[in-house]
């Protein structure tokens, strides 16, 4: 029953986010899901306890999202591609785990379908506030992948590219929905046969070092699981090569911390992903990511419509952020404007590497910016 | 094209599954891109809900309505909550059997006692929201009868499929009929 293929529904279906992200998965080979239900993410769980048994894959209930986490690592390490998915005050709980598993080079796949915080927040609406808890949540220097689906096409494909990422680097992937993708219904087209990346066994006969990154890998180490023969020492504390500790070691310490964000950073340009709208002749160019970017592209339409030279940038990956490419478009454009549904977060990336002005146009309160309020933000500067 | 239908009643009486078929309707038997969205929560049970579909032959971009072409409505208090966007001309649906007074503002008001007729015609008030369902397909076009039953297929069981295909069928005769 292991791995068996997991059968689509149907090529052309409607579906939730929520639930394209499952079909996303299983396509992926995802055969090992923990978490606990909590809204507005529970479709995730829901369909996943009825379409993992049928691809012979195992779901489990856990106590909470700390076990959550904790229990896909293990599965991790015991050669399965593993996935959990929770909302706001369950992200901040998983948070020591994806730290951990950035230490111990985990990959996993972390959902967070996000809703207005802080704290219990609004259970029930859309935010986009989690996005730097998402690059910063745990404590400690590393580097998490952070994609983000505007759509439930893209729910799909982005689930798929999650583990394809996570297998490549051995990282925790985040992928972050939002209530509003992560509940509408759209039409979803799942690929009858992806390309799956899985995480490179060590070659037969060389002198396994689990830790030890390889340059023809791009810095990224082999990867024995549990059960197939090697010594595995796997632990939280800063280790060498073959994981014994080093935390009281400062060179050999600082080489580990390198290990882990060199391995991302230096690849960021083959992770990095975003779609271009109207952005060659751009003077003002909007970015935005998640449910805000469709409302951004209508604003670019009718704010061409009425002669404004209006462009975007959609980011389907916040992190690592693409700096090279919205530094170059930014510093093309007169005026950057950021929408998003927090109080101005990403706008601060922005910031960090555009000359011209930037604007945030911070939007709270559980609901997209409309069009219209996109465009009034942007008149009242650039009339 | 690019045509927005809101349904609204209160919490049970199906008004997010007429959404939920619709979608299904136009986006897996009838071809059209389509984005449909809902109240959710606390207040889609027992108050006032809704659900939103945008149909399109292209992309859709924004997912939520910004110009309404129609919309359905199941009580009075989802009538007084969410008509405020539409505009004069627009089509209005009304569940006549619920909605008894509708604003002056609105000049193309169809009035189907769906509750009524799946009580006395089909012994199955339940069964109300697919005869709207019936009715606002014939109004909104779009979306072909035979995509709905399709839609209606993929989501019943064998034993509820017959009473909603009914109730259905009921609703889009009635529009046909001129009522």
């Amino acid at each position: 029953m292991d791995n068996q293929a997991a059968q689509p529904l149907r090529a052309c279906q409607v579906l939730q986010g929520n639930e394209a992200c499952v079909e996303g998965a299983l396509l992926a080979g995802c055969r090992f899901f923990a978490g606990y239900p909590i809204t507005p993410a529970s479709e995730v769980a829901e369909a996943m306890s009825q379409r993992m048994p049928e691809a012979g894959g195992i779901f489990l209930q856990m106590e909470d999202e700390i076990a959550s986490i904790n229990s896909i690592i293990g599965a991790a390490w015991g050669g399965k591609k593993a996935m959990t998915a929770t909302s706001g005050p369950g992200y901040s709980l998983m948070q020591e785990g994806i730290g951990y598993a950035a230490a111990t080079q985990t990959p996993c796949v972390i959902v967070n379908v996000m809703r207005g915080g802080p704290s219990t927040g609004q259970p029930t609406l859309a935010s986009q506030q989690d996005v730097y808890q998402a690059k910063y949540g745990s404590h400690g220097d590393y580097e998490p992948i952070v994609l983000i689906p505007s759509s439930a096409q893209e729910a799909a494909d982005m689930t798929i590219r999650a583990f394809n990422l996570a297998e490549r680097y051995l990282v925790p992937v985040s992928l972050l929905l939002d209530e509003i993708v992560g509940h509408t219904r759209e039409r979803v087209t799942l690929p009858t046969r992806p390309e799956l990346i899985n995480r490179t066994k060590p070659p037969a006969g060389i002198d396994y070092r689990p830790f030890e990154p390889i340059p023809a890998l791009g810095g990224v180490c082999y990867r024995a699981d549990f059960g197939e023969g090697r010594a595995l020492l796997v632990d939280g504390q800063l280790h060498d090569h073959m994981g014994n500790r080093v935390g009281h070691k400062p060179a050999e310490s600082a080489a580990h911390v390198r290990r882990i964000c060199d391995k991302i950073t230096q690849n960021a340009a083959l992770i990095s992903d975003y779609s271009l709208h109207f952005a060659d002749d751009a003077e003002i160019m909007l970015l935005a990511y998640g449910s805000t970017a469709r409302s951004a592209l209508r604003a670019v339409l009718e704010g061409r419509e009425a002669g404004m030279k209006m462009g975007l940038i959609r980011l389907k990956t916040l992190f690592p952020f693409p700096d090279a490419l919205v530094k170059e478009l930014g510093d093309r454009a007169k005026a950057v404007f950021v929408p998003e549904m927090n109080i101005g977060k990403i706008v601060n990336e922005v910031r960090r590497v555009v000359n011209s002005d930037v604007f945030s146009i911070p939007k709270l309160g559980g609901e997209m910016p409309t069009p219209a309020e996109i465009l009034k933000s942007v008149r009242e500067v650039r009339p | 094209m690019r045509y927005e239908i809101r349904i609204a009643g209160f919490g049970g009486q199906g008004v997010i599954s007429i959404g939920v078929l619709l979608a299904r309707a136009a986006g897996q038997f009838g071809g059209l891109e389509v984005a449909q969205t809902q109240s959710y929560g606390p207040e889609a049970r027992g108050g006032a809900c809704k659900t939103e579909i945008i149909l399109s032959d292209g992309i859709i971009d924004y997912i939520k309505p910004l110009d309404l072409d129609l919309l359905a409505v199941m009580s009075q208090a989802a009538l007084a909550a969410y008509a405020g966007d539409l505009q004069d001309e627009r089509g209005l649906i009304v569940d006549s059997s619920l909605v008894t007074e509708t604003p002056a503002r609105f000049t193309n008001v169809v009035r189907v006692p769906a509750t009524e007729m799946a009580e006395k015609e089909l012994k199955q008030p339940l069964a109300a929201n697919m005869v709207m369902f019936g009715a606002l397909v014939g109004i909104a076009g779009h979306v072909s009868a035979e995509a709905c039953k399709e839609a209606l297929q993929n989501s019943f069981s064998a034993g509820a499929l017959e009473k909603n295909r009914a109730a259905f069928d009921l609703g889009y005769a009635y529009r046909l009929s001129g009522g």
